[in-house]
């Protein structure tokens, strides 16, 4: 299940969008972002950096004890219970989904400087991690 | 090992348990009776609560956890400001520890920790009751060091409030500004580094001048008398004054005012070599060093803050103690609420990998703090840490910009406002 849960974004709802995965629906959605670099072959470089490094993290089995500790960095915002004011649950976030919103707001797809800093200097395996980890907070 | 029904041991008894056997001694004391491990923790606040909850939820009931905390309920002292700005009530920045106890199952000793006797392991509380650990961890925050500002004292304080601890302080400092009428002063003494919230005094500048604002005065000025050359978030807090308050402001740093000399808060004055500013409201804000404790247990450094490892927040000075938040020296990292609640979660781990063999991760810590000017006018700054070459060290960072739209601002503020109950909630629930 996609949640809707990421901000709003002038420019429409890309959120459905934005959880595929191929080259063309993920440039299409970059081009919507107001945030994203203007010029379309940067849009579509940027588009496939991020599905490349989608695919190799996806490819990863994240060790789930390793996500828990790291994910205390999220859960400072981001409630643990689900529960949201400002800020966008992550709870039960499917691990697909999550993984690419990482990573887009690692390479600067998307725009909070919050997130870009948390995901700044994360490696592969802690995205892998930490996404095992958000996928299980429903458990 | 027989403990009483409180759970603690008499100093006596120890003594009788420790002449049993020298064999006995060479074990770890968890391991000398079915007791669980326990780990103390002092302070109730962001670090302090953090901690003792993410002791007792990831170790699963195998450690005893005990919160002394001198206080039922915990004020935070971020958004304190807000509530200065009339934003927040008192209520909504009080939180309590119920969920604490009945959810994770912690005891919550209320009263105040007076000694620590590292050799023994114990704590002593005021009434003399004591308190045994295996791994003791000190968030006692910030004490103030009211001899910092001459003339100033504990006394004081109730006539020209610090309300640098949050409670009745704060209360105090709300009800002496909003009985301010135009044309009446304030003047504040800014706090030398290093201290409790580095954009604190700036962003309770904003929300005294947002009230003056409100009430549509236009005579009254905020003084701001700084000890220090330059301050957190400083091109954007000013941006922000010139814009939402012009006129209203005015800082002197040290190379303007002079020195401060004295402080006379029946007259309501404060002299500097430059002149000597006169407010209707004096807010002084001292110096600062680690909460009584850190000192008692004599893991405070000259410095009046406590040294520790980079990599786990343990004390340098004693391996069965940790300190964090406010009261430690933790590099690069600012003391805020943030910062202590990261590094609870990193003290945390490595105490359960201490007495439980559980694994430790390599350390990781964050802090964000938001800031708001105005209505809907909220800054940020950030940064992650790590440990290197033996301090926390900043490895990445961001500030907002000055200029930046009214939506970006806005969606700040409102990020302020998740990040609060947030932060809250991971720490009380």
């Amino acid at each position: 299940m996609i949640r809707h849960c990421m901000p709003p974004r002038p420019g429409g709802a890309n959120v459905r969008l934005l959880a595929g995965r191929t080259v063309a629906t993920m440039a299409a959605a970059l081009l919507a972002w107001p945030a994203a670099p203007a010029n379309a072959s940067d849009d579509a470089a940027l588009a496939l950096e991020v599905e490349h490094v989608v695919t190799r993290v996806l490819a990863i089995d994240g060790d789930p004890a390793y996500g828990e500790y790291l994910g205390g960095e999220c859960v400072t915002c981001h409630q643990a219970s689900g529960a949201a004011s400002g800020i966008p649950p992550i709870r039960g976030l499917p691990v697909d989904y999550a993984v690419q919103a990482m990573i887009e707001y690692k390479l600067g797809a998307r725009p909070n400087s919050v997130m870009k800093l948390m995901t700044a200097r994360l490696s592969d395996e802690e995205i892998a991690a930490l996404a095992v980890y958000i996928a299980g907070m429903e458990d | 090992m027989s403990t009483t029904r409180t759970g603690t041991i008499s100093r006596r008894s120890f003594g009788l348990l420790a002449g049993t056997g020298v064999a006995s001694l060479a074990l770890p004391t968890y391991l000398r009776a079915q007791d669980k491990p326990r780990v103390v923790i002092v302070g109730g606040g962001a670090g302090g609560a953090t901690a003792a909850k993410y002791v007792a939820k990831d170790s699963k009931g195998a450690i005893d956890v005990t919160l002394i905390e001198d206080s039922d309920t915990f004020t935070t002292c971020f958004f304190s400001n807000l509530y200065l700005g009339g934003y927040r009530d008192f209520n909504s920045i009080t939180h309590g520890y119920d969920a604490l106890v009945s959810t994770y199952g912690i005891r919550k000793v209320t009263g105040l920790a007076m000694a620590v006797d590292r050799m023994a392991k114990t704590v002593t509380m005021a009434d003399g009751a004591v308190v045994p650990y295996d791994r003791l961890l000190l968030s006692p925050g910030i004490d103030i060091i009211y001899g910092s500002v001459p003339g100033y004292s504990e006394d004081a304080a109730e006539t020209a409030p610090h309300a640098w601890k949050a409670g009745p302080q704060t209360e105090l400092l709300k009800a002496r500004l909003d009985a301010l009428t135009d044309g009446q002063n304030i003047v504040m003494i800014a706090p030398p580094n290093p201290y409790r919230c580095p954009p604190g005094p700036y962003e309770r500048v904003s929300m005294m001048a947002h009230v003056l604002k409100s009430k549509g005065f236009t005579n009254s000025k905020i003084f701001v008398i700084d000890p220090k050359d330059k301050f957190s978030k400083q091109g954007l807090f000013q941006e922000g004054w010139d814009k939402h308050y012009p006129g209203m402001v005015e800082w002197y740093g040290p190379d303007v005012h002079g020195g401060i000399k004295s402080v006379d808060v029946a007259a309501g004055t404060v002299e500097t070599d430059l002149d000597t500013f006169e407010g209707a409201l004096l807010n002084i804000i001292p110096a600062q060093k680690a909460g009584a404790i850190a000192a008692a247990a004599g893991v405070a450094g000259d410095s009046g803050f406590c040294p520790i490892d980079a990599a786990s927040m343990r004390s340098t000075m004693d391996e069965a103690i940790f300190v964090i938040g406010d009261a430690s020296i933790a590099g690069d990292m600012p003391k805020s609420g943030f910062s202590a609640n990261s590094q609870a979660k990193v003290a945390a781990m490595t105490i359960r990998a201490d007495l439980t063999g559980s694994k430790a991760f390599p350390a990781k810590y964050s802090n964000t703090c938001w800031s708001l000017i105005d209505t809907d006018d909220g800054v940020k700054v950030g940064a992650q840490y790590e440990p290197k070459e033996g301090k926390i060290a900043s490895v990445e960072g961001f500030i907002s910009q000055t200029g930046e739209d009214a939506a970006l601002r806005k969606a700040t503020y409102e990020e302020s406002i998740g990040w609060y109950d947030g932060i809250v909630a991971d720490m009380f629930s």
